[in-house]
């Protein structure tokens, strides 16, 4: 899901992280919709509420509104710096993995904080609102950076656009068998419906285990990184069973004409091989 | 590239004027703080004119609508700093419940001892004036709205 970027990434792989990142959005924007009246995972409202209150010349609320938007925009922002500028240091899945472990931090931070402290100021809601729109823009920039803008889930205002645009393209026959349309159309169906999915989940988990509900969208997350993880142990365990049968198997000859570094070039191709084929499988 | 130096600097200047701003002006929470009197209230669907076709609406639905409404007629509003607000008549205190101020401000959430809720969405608050709507179940077409005057000078 997070270990592949840009156009190495495949159809099954932005559709699991676009599934799985729209359905912990939707369940963050239902959740601060319930405890504080604000949309925390699109900013296109914020906007409208900036330019009214500035015409209205509410000065306190429209500070409130630009801080929110600059701090998705921040969100972006950092999600995209991790990881133009750590892959070279840190890996390529360990950087696209930071941005959603801060999101998991932001949220468990909000989690915490209803939990324990929270006693219902205004000054608290801005605050909490503005951690929730942070982490729902490391989210964003996340997905639209490593799948070449293609998935993005926090909000659905595009997608809904782009899909009634596909949907009139599919009136004619030659776009119906376009694969590549056709995979687009389902992913963004796949986001629509996940998204709607998680919002529906955590309003009625609300009323039964409360800001719980921050801690599930976490686990969420956490799923996104450690599938990655999972995966990337089960290619090496493979690959070192591989190259384990492939020593004991392997004749040796006793005097041998072959150059020294022949037999492990061998393995080494050998490995190159599986390794080849367990990414493209 | 000078372009974007520019703009970064704007969006930069912007978010500091509204740290500042927030920093030097009174949330709603403190506008709030104080004694509002009604002056009054407002329907936005009233006196029906024409052969409007109304149909009834069964107990379910009656039961649902009145659930949360609450008549604060004639009465006036003492918000304390301590988060209680104490209804006010001619007759003496009537009830006092906890308000909370939510969203960027503009929702003003009442909240009875006994759980009921009360949900009202501010439309204008400045220092002598308190506009907010109370908004109705769906079933039911149309807003009220109660406007407020403050009593006596905050900084008095």
């Amino acid at each position: 899901m997070l270990r592949k970027y840009s156009n190495y990434r495949n159809f099954v792989d932005n559709i699991q992280l676009g599934g799985l990142t729209a359905f912990s959005a939707g369940m963050v924007n239902v959740m601060s919709v319930i405890v504080f009246f604000a949309f925390t995972s699109n900013v296109t409202g914020h906007y409208a509420i900036l330019a009214q209150e500035i015409a209205k010349g509410n000065w306190y609320e429209a500070s409130i509104a630009l801080i929110w938007i600059s701090l998705f925009f921040f969100g972006n922002f950092t999600s995209n710096m991790l990881i133009i500028h750590g892959t070279s240091r840190l890996g390529q899945h360990l950087a696209h993995a930071l941005p959603v472990m801060l999101e998991i931090a932001c949220l468990i931070f909000v989690g915490i904080y209803l939990q324990y402290f929270y006693i219902e100021t205004l000054q608290e809601t801005e605050i909490l609102v503005g951690a929730m729109l942070f982490a729902m823009g490391l989210q964003n920039g996340l997905t639209a950076s490593i799948s070449n803008f293609s998935v993005k889930t926090t909000h659905l205002t595009g997608l809904t656009t782009d899909l009634g645009i596909l949907f009139s393209m599919f009136t004619k026959k030659e776009y119906r068998e376009n694969k590549a349309l056709v995979q687009k159309a389902q992913l963004l169906i796949v986001i629509m419906c996940c998204y709607m999915a998680g919002g529906i989940v955590s309003g009625v988990v609300y009323y039964s285990i409360d800001y719980y509900t921050f801690y599930v969208a976490s686990l969420v997350l956490c799923v996104v990184i450690l599938y990655d993880y999972y995966k990337l142990n089960v290619t090496k365990m493979i690959f070192k069973a591989m190259r384990l049968s492939e020593v004991e198997t392997s004749p040796v000859p006793e005097k041998s004409n072959v150059p020294p570094n022949t037999r492990e070039l061998h393995t080494l191709n050998k490995i190159h091989q599986t390794s080849q084929y367990a990414q493209e499988t | 590239m000078r372009i974007i130096w520019v703009v970064q600097g704007l969006l930069a200047t912007m978010i500091l004027t509204s740290a500042c701003l927030l920093i030097q002006l009174e949330s709603p929470e403190e506008l709030l703080v104080g004694e509002w009197e009604e002056l009054s209230w407002e329907y936005e669907k009233v006196n029906h004119q024409g052969n409007s076709n109304y149909s009834a609406i069964d107990e379910a639905q009656k039961r649902e609508i009145i659930q949360n409404l609450i008549l604060h007629e004639s009465e006036i509003w003492q918000f304390e700093p301590n988060k209680r607000l104490t209804f006010i008549s001619a007759n003496g205190r009537k009830e006092s419940l906890s308000w909370h101020v939510k969203g960027r401000g503009n929702i003003l959430e009442l909240r009875h001892d006994d759980e009921r809720i009360e949900e009202y969405q501010v439309q204008q608050l400045s220092e002598d004036l308190l506009v907010i709507h109370f908004n109705f179940d769906l079933q039911v077409k149309g807003i009220v709205k109660m406007t407020f005057k403050r009593m006596n000078n905050k900084n008095a």
